[in-house]
């Protein structure tokens, strides 16, 4: 059995990521692709080759989706990947929040 | 196994036990389930309870509170003005809560805290108005972060005019902060501005910041006249593009080659969050200027942002964050409150999934004193000055003429390197964090 992977590309969208309103369409989509996944695939969202990514954008972009969907859901639909440590610990940051607060208000 | 409620709150009720102190019975207490000890030692208190109870058991709460973030809330949530707390009772808890240190109930902050200078208040410097021509006479230092009380002094002394004259005449340099408060001040309340005794130079600056065109209500055109070394003067309000306010700040920045890399990001992040915590929190009445300036001849880049909205202090109680409403409401300094991490006046609950995550000032600031910067925040009487010096990060709160609304200014030294990571790792990990990899 093959599974499909599909790939999410942040750089696309510009150098710097910086705040909600610009995380928000991206965000949509997303969801819009995510969604559109045959079963039992995933989607990677690459962030390799963007500058600087706020606190804020990658909240609106990838917090509010795990409050949207789940933690489960987006564990098991999203792939995150990046070779920045510094990218990498903001977003397990950022995601971490938003689970915490996902379960303590009965969407885990 | 510990002793049951029953026997400690006898040991509160003893008089000759008062050899017990309020840390041994909380330690005590603190291995029993919070709820039922809780609604146990509250009821005690009553208008008719013994005055052994009411010296010691405002003490142990305070102890409580400050050991442990659960026993905060039941404090907070009792002196709150339906909490179980009788009305005779509530200053000499509500001393004891307030005297109780600063850890308790706050978010528990990774960064190296803040020695918090004294509280001063200032009197105005050398900005003064002439009643009888509605003059407000401006110079340097009043322009400046640091000279901005008086700048404040002079506006609120002024009130409500319909027009009012500034004199730059004694004015060498004007810095970006006053004219963005000059501007938000003069936008919200409609007042006419004519500008006298500039020098060519201030004229030139005054026309180039956007500062003429903003007090007149005209869109600056931003970029054409700019020389490249700042960002004229531009209006906040509701819609406001962040994103492009930001990136215009870092293309100052990007086009004199002034920082790379990590450092980049780092001031980038810092620019970014500032315009959209502000721009974000801008009620839809408000008036608000944003503005930058870079100083080559000393490597330094300031930022300003400065609105007419509700203020830092009527965001929180008016927000639906309760903790903050609560602490605000007993006495906490919301300026203080606002530069702490993860503290939002819009949190995310189950009615409201679209929270917002406090990142904005705390980020903001925390970047800026690991610079060796100053943040400065006001709103209302207060402002909060962080920065660091000899090595040890200081707080300056200062007391002033009322602002209506919320002024952030910052000053970044382009030649010191910040790192992000570190200031990632100075965010309070959530409950139940255990260094989760959402890459795995």
């Amino acid at each position: 059995m093959t599974t499909s992977v599909h790939e999410f590309r942040l750089a696309r969208f510009g150098q710097d990521l910086l705040t909600r309103d610009r995380a928000a369409p991206i965000r949509a989509e997303l969801r819009r692709e995510m969604d559109a996944l045959e079963s039992g695939a995933h989607l990677v969202v690459d962030m390799d080759g963007v500058g600087a990514v706020t606190p804020s954008f990658a909240d609106e972009l990838l917090g509010r989706l795990l409050l949207e969907v789940g933690e489960a859901v987006f564990r098991a639909r999203l792939r995150l990947r990046t070779s920045d440590a510094t990218v990498r610990l903001l977003v397990n940051r950022v995601l971490a929040q938003r689970a915490a607060e996902a379960r303590a208000v009965g969407r885990p | 196994m510990g002793r049951p409620i029953e026997d400690i709150v006898r040991d509160l009720l003893d008089e000759r036990r008062d050899h017990v102190s309020a840390d041994v019975l909380s330690t005590e207490l603190l291995a029993l389930p919070v709820r039922p000890t809780a609604a146990r030692i509250l009821g005690l208190l009553s208008d008719q309870a013994p005055s052994v109870v009411r010296e010691r058991v405002p003490a142990l709460l305070a102890t409580l509170a400050r050991r442990d973030e659960r026993w905060d809330r039941v404090v907070r949530s009792a002196l709150t003005r339906r909490g179980r707390c009788p009305a005779s009772l509530r200053a000499p808890l509500k001393a004891a809560y307030g005297a109780r240190g600063s850890s308790a109930g706050g978010t528990p902050a990774r960064s190296e805290p803040y020695e918090h200078d004294e509280a001063s208040t200032v009197e105005p410097l050398r900005v003064d108005r002439r009643l009888s021509t509605n003059r407000i006479r401006m110079s340097t230092e009043a322009s400046s972060i640091d000279g901005l009380h008086a700048l404040l002094r002079a506006l609120a002394d002024a009130g409500s005019p319909r027009r009012v004259q500034l004199d730059f005449s004694e004015c060498e340099h004007v810095y970006v902060v006053g004219l963005a408060v000059l501007a938000a001040w003069a936008r919200s309340r409609e007042v006419a501005i004519e500008v006298t005794g500039c020098s060519a130079a201030t004229d030139a600056y005054l026309q180039e910041s956007g500062f003429i065109d903003a007090i007149e209500g005209r869109p600056h055109g931003i970029g054409t006249r700019d020389a490249g070394r700042r960002v004229a003067l531009e209006p906040i309000v509701t819609g406001v593009d962040a994103e492009e306010l930001a990136s215009r700040i870092v293309r100052i920045l990007d086009d004199h080659g002034l920082v790379a890399g990590s450092n980049r990001n780092a001031l980038v992040i810092c620019f970014a969050e500032l315009i959209e915590n502000v721009a974000r929190h801008a009620g839809p009445n408000t008036v608000g200027f944003v503005g930058a300036q870079y100083y080559p001849a000393k490597q330094k880049v300031s930022i300003v942002v400065a609105d007419s909205g509700v203020g830092i202090r009527r965001s929180f109680v008016d927000g639906r964050n309760r903790d903050i409403r609560e602490r605000v409401e007993l006495g906490e300094d919301p300026l203080r409150l606002a530069v702490l991490p993860l503290v939002t006046s819009k949190p995310v609950t189950p009615e409201h999934a679209t929270g917002h995550a406090g990142y904005g000032l705390y980020l903001a600031s925390e970047i800026t004193v690991r610079n060796g910067g100053t943040f400065r925040i006001t709103s209302d009487e207060r402002s909060l000055t962080l920065y660091r010096r000899q090595g040890r990060r200081r707080a300056a709160v200062v007391t002033h003429a009322r602002w209506h609304g919320t002024i952030v200014a910052l000053i970044l030294d382009l030649q010191n390197v910040v790192s992000i990571r570190d200031v990632y790792e100075s965010l309070p990990p959530p409950a139940g964090y255990a260094g989760d990899d959402f890459f795995s």
